[in-house]
């Protein structure tokens, strides 16, 4: 039971683990594609809104210039036009001012009787031009103007025309010029100064925010720093959000449908093979066994056969190992001699010397009432224990003494012992000259090897030669051509099974087998 | 290139000419007032016009700067606002740095500028004259000084140290008379001009190397905005 409690448990931790991985994954390309994408965002418009400030400081002080080199008398009507042309086709321009030292003489724009004088400048560039940044004292109806002068002239700029990007929606923004800030939108927002933002996006947890920060140095130095709430980054990368939560929630149930199926396929085989195994339901075929000069059939290999409800034959090179897990193969073996037994009453009736090899696996040998169970079960049925000879793989008992003395045991009590499958495993022709056996049975693997490598036919041709040193009977599995079996004869190889004589038989047809060759 | 002549009492350190040389004496010009050096107040001149720019002598200047910027504040052409000091200096400030860094060094502490007539544009070699480069940089600084006309323009006078004290002051002095007075021929009022010889007394650098003594040996001009300080609150910076 514990076998089935510690699958759950993996299959569990391997559910849970598969989920938490789909789910990170997910997770993970939906924050770095919404970060990406942000960053595409602002570091475009960190550059284009850098290029447009750039443009208009150079733009106004090459305007401003051009007003102090302009001939003729000043605010009279030609410098005045020139002024107002000026600022008529630039819509960021509020006023543009002629002084006198700290008076102003004439100007046009909204600043006509507005002398805007504050008393501290921002920056005295060498150029001679001086620039004062949107501040109380330079505000007018409300709004702070970026002014600028050089020479003569002065220039008023609305900063909100720098930082026109549309609708923001949640998201503030803020512009930096020369490492001061210039104007925000919305106005007057509470930003972080650049200085004290890593350049990129980052999250600011204390105010729930995202904040980003993008940095450009061209000309002048210019920042732009955008503040979002969590909720409203989000929101924005909805569609991203809900691809990849889709795409994390598919994965996830694809991942839980393929454990689910896997679990359930391996807890209802089990418990399936448990069901019928109960109700008797594992079957017994007969190969035969045939000497290989007379064409005789002298007995058969008992294979314990499985068909599920829906049909399915289960291989026993599946359900044998499964058995063998789920400590069923005990059972197994007992359900397959059970079903020999019974079935060799009347074979036996025909053919008197017909003897059957039943399969027994490590946990037969282990078990210490197998023996006295097989001989309660020969006496009832009123059978000799010659009439049941016992393969075991070598791989079995080998290197377990239980196992061997087992073996011994069984051996005593007159049961036929054939080494199952030699040579695909420890074999060793020295545990042969050690152990007391009857049947040496040749794995098919060697058998079909005749007719493909010579250098194979010399190594059986060596365990024939040792077999029957020993006097060993040898019994050739798989024999399927003619050939072969002719080969095996000229070795003195006793016996010999395959689809040459016949495929594995259910008991009626094995015993229709055997009635047409003594016919025969 | 270095001419050194030793003989009577002075050593006359030639400032920004780059070569130090002998002078004879000190000869005013016909029209210029007695040198008031000796006198460490100088009486502010009581008639309507004075005939020439006052000179103060090398200690007490601070004290006449503050009293002449009182009498030009009181006077009929006005003062400016506490208000817009700081306009007014910032943008003549920028006006001033236009000349170019190769020609007048612009320093501002806090209201005051204080320009540096850069070294080796000043006068002939060995002589009193202006160079023709010096009255061109002076002429566009008179025309930003008549523009900005509410300050008191100091100019001051500094030489190195090689020498005895006195020589290098009157030296020193008739260097910075030199530049007042032709600011004044090219409009900028008298009485906003003082002429201060401080000698070797405002060294920059070290008079131990010749170019210590060089960047030592120069014209200052200072300009202080007309204001009276302390009728109204400070500018807020």
């Amino acid at each position: 039971m514990w076998r089935r409690e510690k699958l759950l448990i993996g299959v569990s931790v391997a559910a849970f683990a598969g989920v938490a991985l789909v789910f990170s994954s997910a997770l993970w390309f939906l924050w770095h594609d919404s970060v990406t994408a942000e960053e595409a965002a602002l570091s475009g418009l960190a550059v284009s809104l850098g290029e447009r400030t750039e443009g208009v400081v150079l733009d106004t002080r090459n305007l401003l210039d051009r007003f102090d080199r302009l001939p003729g008398p000043r605010c009279t009507r030609p410098h005045l036009l020139a002024m107002e042309e000026a600022a008529a086709t630039r819509p960021y321009l509020r006023a543009i001012g002629y002084w006198r030292a700290d008076k102003r003489q004439c100007g046009v724009g909204f600043l006509q009787t507005i002398a805007l004088k504050p008393p501290k400048a921002d920056r005295i560039y060498p150029s001679g031009v001086i620039a004062w940044w949107p501040g109380p004292h330079t505000e007018v109806g409300g709004v702070p103007l970026f002014l600028i002068r050089y020479g003569d002239h002065d220039a008023a700029i609305d900063p909100r025309r720098l930082l026109e990007i549309g609708p923001a929606g949640a998201r503030q923004v803020g512009l930096w010029l020369e490492h001061l800030p210039l104007v925000s939108q919305p106005e007057r927002v509470d930003l972080p100064a650049p200085a004290s933002v890593p350049v990129g996006v980052n999250i600011d947890r204390a105010r729930g925010r995202i904040v980003s920060r993008f940095s450009r140095n061209a000309l002048l130095p210019i920042d732009i720093v955008a503040s979002e709430p969590f909720s409203s980054f989000w929101d924005r990368h909805l569609r991203t959000l809900a691809a990849g939560s889709t795409v994390g929630l598919l994965l996830a149930c694809a991942w839980l449908a393929a454990v689910f199926r896997f679990t359930r396929k391996r807890l209802s085989l089990a418990a399936e093979l448990r069901e019928a195994i109960a109700h008797d339901r594992i079957e017994v075929h007969y190969q035969p066994i045939v000497d290989l000069a007379t064409g005789r059939c002298v007995g058969a290999e008992a294979l314990a056969r499985w068909t599920r409800h829906d049909g399915e034959a289960v291989s026993p090179e599946v359900f044998i190992p499964l058995a063998e897990r789920e400590g069923l193969v005990s059972a197994i073996t007992m359900a397959t001699l059970d079903t020999v037994i019974r079935d060799l009453g009347a074979l036996r009736a025909e053919s008197p010397e017909l003897a059957v090899h039943v399969n027994l696996s490590p946990q037969d040998l282990k078990n210490e009432t197998f023996a006295e169970a097989l001989a309660d079960r020969l006496a009832t049925a009123g059978l000799p224990s010659g009439a049941i000879h016992l393969e075991i793989t070598e791989r079995a008992w080998i290197n377990s003494d239980a196992a061997r003395r087992a073996v011994q045991a069984l051996r005593l009590r007159g049961h036929q012992i054939a080494i199952d499958d030699f040579g695909t495993g420890y074999s060793s022709l020295s545990y042969l000259e050690t152990f007391e056996l009857d049947v040496l049975k040749i794995d098919k693997s060697f058998v079909t090897a005749i007719e493909t490598s010579e250098a194979m036919g010399h190594v059986i041709g060596h365990v024939i030669k040792m077999a029957r040193s020993l006097e060993l009977r040898t019994i050739a599995e798989g024999v399927e051509t003619r050939k072969q079996r002719r080969w095996l004869i000229e070795r003195g190889v006793t016996c010999g099974q395959g689809f040459l004589f016949s495929e594995p038989l259910a008991v009626a047809a094995f015993a229709e087998y055997v009635a047409s060759e003594k016919a025969a | 290139m270095r001419v050194c002549i030793g003989a009577g009492v002075v050593a006359l350190a030639i400032a920004m000419s780059g070569c130090r040389g002998r002078i004879p004496a000190v000869t005013p010009p016909a029209n210029a007032e007695p040198p008031a050096a000796a006198s460490p107040a100088p009486a502010a001149p009581a008639a309507p016009a004075p005939p020439d720019v006052t000179v103060v002598g090398p200690d007490g200047h601070a004290e006449a700067i503050e009293r002449r910027v009182l009498e030009l504040a009181a006077g009929a052409k006005g003062r400016l606002a506490a208000d817009d000091v700081g306009y007014y200096m910032d943008v003549q400030q920028a006006r001033l740095q236009r000349l170019g860094k190769d020609r007048v060094r612009v320093v501002r502490t806090g209201a005051r500028l204080v320009l540096t007539l850069v070294t080796g544009s000043g006068y002939d070699s060995g002589g009193f004259r202006l160079t023709k480069e010096a009255e061109a940089t002076l002429a566009e600084l008179a025309g930003t000084l008549r523009e900005f006309n509410k300050t008191l323009v100091s100019v001051h006078g500094h030489s190195d140290a090689s020498g005895g004290q006195a020589a290098n002051v009157t030296l020193s002095e008739r260097r910075a008379l030199e530049v007042a007075r032709f600011l004044a021929e090219n409009g900028v009022d008298r009485r906003r001009l003082l002429v201060v010889g401080r000698g070797p007394l405002d060294p920059l650098a070290s008079n131990e190397t010749e170019e210590g003594r060089e960047r030592n040996r120069r014209v200052e001009v200072h300009i202080d905005p007309i204001q009276i300080r302390g009728a109204s609150p400070p500018r807020t910076p």
